[in-house]
């Protein structure tokens, strides 16, 4: 309306016979009619849409590259050195200018071009031939060529290794096969499954013995702090302990005899300066020809790379290998969050909007409410470590676990403490969508059921709360999405670069909330900057990253999906 | 986070906005983890956790009581 009116206007004015006059005029009219300002906020969420959906691709582009097995080129090149050959995945390339390159190379070529193309190659074979990236100049290029025998390694260590394989040995002697390569996979396989078989023994039996050795240790330490005189009696503890220590030494041997079988088989590959590279099938992760390879075996390697990057944990200082133990952190913790925040939001919500007299120090409450959301998240981690981790935990420990001072049980930074603190810093945003909520729900609604002789307790919990749940979740929702993406509190109160255990296990009582976890923020914050070897951790920063939003908006969706179906109930109830 | 990660860092800083500069947030969460309890310096850190919060503290106080002017004033219309 407001816009078209003034050009309907115009039509019948004079104006409308000198162009030129009206084009000048009709510019005005179309700033006055406010319409520029609605392109302006039309680009603005146009600009944040755009933003959002690049965020995205690169974090797709950057971390999802990086587990195609890529082709392996065989690079020969010229430089001050000389002639050099080199084998690698392209990992990178950028263009410099040429004074960049005279600085970097102190050279004083002739003829170069302005602009130099450098391309970043993962060489692998750190052990034998550090580093394992190189930047290699395009011009200095002689040949490039991709030899389809070469294979790529991934190794428990060392990283990736590039070689041609040229045989196997069993027990120092070699094997005389036609097929060198289809055996050094079956090899492969078997080596991995007695690794897996290893690694359970040392997860679960080890783990469990050493686990009740530790019970049975603070139970003798307990006896002694409750008793100060007369004889104590451990008859019973002592053989309970000899027990384990027998089973374990029963375990041991069986983990000695499969490493004993793991050392079997070693491969025997030359590396393209023709140095000798052997290598453990013990370990090697897994490995490919991926120059020879079809685009669906590619992606069938690619299927099992992502899998492994979920599912595995990480190695070599958390720059290779996976995130599974992160991702697990990442979401027990949102959800005990989410355990602990509801509650308190809500009967917070209830008292501040159904029962307190509202008046001036209901307001303030509520100043305060909004305050606390406010507040940086750092300032909560310091609380969390000073009220919960050192007054509280410190506390529970004199009075519940003093038999295993001066090591403290709760008085250290843990899973508990981690998601009390994060329920203390989302608790305002499900007050105040609980408290909107209430105010929602028509005073017909609660004076009918009050008529009908429910008390107030029970119209609160059979009819206001039921249809305020939407508002809950929605508070829910947002909790969990401010909660999973904060990592600057968690630092101060318990989550760790790595953990050597889950929070969850077989012992009782299975879910340990002193112990420390990992978690996919604080993931990516360690392993972008504080990694060791950073060309090698950049692919798992964006993929890592963009794990982190996938699951924020899982986390989310659900909730939503759980939100609209009760809205539509209570919809439906309504009427 | 995003300060810890984005602004280098660096204790020393200028009035160039170019050069690397250390928030509040960002000196806490990179000491507190490194510093011993009840020490000096644990101390001095919680101190900088009360001035942030304080901070932080008038200005949403000041946000809040401006948020209940204006629906006062605009309320009524």
């Amino acid at each position: 309306m407001a816009i078209s009116d003034p050009v309907d206007a115009l039509e019948n004015t004079p104006l409308r016979r000198n162009p030129l006059l009206l084009e000048k005029q009709s510019l005005g009219v179309w700033w006055r009619s406010g319409e520029p300002w609605i392109w302006l906020t039309a680009t603005a969420v146009g600009t944040s849409l755009v933003a959002v959906v690049g965020l995205l691709l690169l974090l797709a582009i950057k971390g999802l590259a990086h587990f195609w097995p890529s082709t392996v080129f065989q690079i020969e090149f010229e430089n001050e050195f000389g002639k050099q050959v080199l084998l690698g995945e392209v990992s990178d390339s950028e263009t410099i200018s040429r004074r960049q390159y005279q600085e970097a190379t102190l050279s004083s070529e002739d003829g170069l071009p302005d602009e130099i193309d450098r391309i970043l190659y993962k060489t692998g074979n750190r052990q034998v031939n550090p580093p394992d990236f190189r930047w290699v100049f395009s011009h200095q290029i002689l040949a490039r060529t991709t030899p389809a025998d070469v294979v790529s390694i991934e190794r428990r260590e060392w990283g990736n290794a590039y070689a041609f394989l040229q045989g196997l040995s069993e027990n120092r002697t070699p094997i005389s096969t036609d097929d060198v390569w289809s055996e050094f996979q079956t090899r492969i396989k078997r080596a991995s499954d007695l690794l897996t078989e290893q690694e359970d023994l040392q997860d679960t039996d080890v783990r469990s013995i050493n686990y009740e050795l530790e019970q049975l240790r603070l139970e003798r330490r307990r006896r002694e702090l409750s008793q100060s005189t007369g004889v104590l009696d451990f008859s019973d503890l002592d053989q309970r302990t000899l027990e384990l220590q027998n089973e374990y030494a029963g375990v041991e041997q069986q983990i000695r005899s499969l490493s004993d079988q793991l050392q079997r088989d070693v491969a025997h590959f030359q590396t393209v300066n023709g140095k000798a590279l052997d290598i453990h099938l013990s370990e090697v992760v897994q490995a490919w020809q991926p120059n020879s390879m079809s685009f669906f075996s590619k992606l069938g390697a690619y299927c099992v790379n992502i899998w492994n990057f979920l599912t595995d944990n990480p190695r070599e200082a958390n720059t290779e290998g996976g995130i599974f133990p992160a991702l697990f952190g990442t979401v027990l913790m949102v959800l005990l969050m989410s355990v602990f925040v509801t509650p308190f939001g809500v009967i917070a919500a209830v008292y501040l909007r159904e029962y307190a007299k509202q008046g001036p120090f209901v307001r303030l409450i509520r100043i305060a409410v909004n305050n606390l959301a406010g507040v940086p998240s750092i300032v909560y981690g310091v609380f969390g470590l000073g009220f919960f981790v050192y007054l509280i935990g410190g506390t529970l420990d004199d009075l519940f676990f003093p038999e295993a001072k001066p090591a403290p049980t709760f008085g250290t930074p843990g899973l508990l403490w981690a998601s009390l603190t994060l329920a203390l810093l989302t608790v305002p945003v499900v007050i105040v969508s609980t408290e909107e909520g209430l105010t929602r729900i028509p005073r017909a609604v609660r004076e009918g059921s009050l008529a009908l002789g429910a008390t107030k307790a029970e119209t609160l919990f059979k009819v206001v709360l039921p249809m305020a749940s939407p508002s809950i979740l929605t508070g829910i929702i947002l909790a969990v999405a401010r909660a999973a993406g904060e990592v600057a509190p968690l630092m101060l109160v318990g989550v760790v670069k790595l953990a050597p255990t889950l929070p969850v296990d077989g012992n009782f009582p299975f879910l340990h909330l002193e112990r420390k976890f990992m978690h996919l923020g604080f993931h990516i914050y360690d392993v972008g900057f504080q990694s060791p070897n950073v060309d090698a951790a950049r692919p798992l920063v964006f993929a890592t990253a963009l794990l982190l939003v996938l699951i924020i908006i899982l986390l989310n969706l659900t909730a939503i999906m759980l939100r609209n179906r009760l809205e539509a109930r209570f919809r439906l109830d309504a009427h | 986070m995003i300060v810890l990660m984005a602004t280098g860092n660096t204790p020393v800083m200028d009035i160039n906005l170019f050069q690397g500069m250390r928030t509040f947030a960002a000196n806490i969460a990179v000491e507190m983890p490194e510093s011993e309890v009840d020490s000096t310096h644990f101390r001095i850190l919680f101190l900088t956790a009360l001035v942030l919060f304080l901070i932080t503290f008038v200005f949403n106080t000041l946000a809040e009581v401006v948020r209940h002017r204006l629906r006062s004033r605009y309320g009524n219309l």
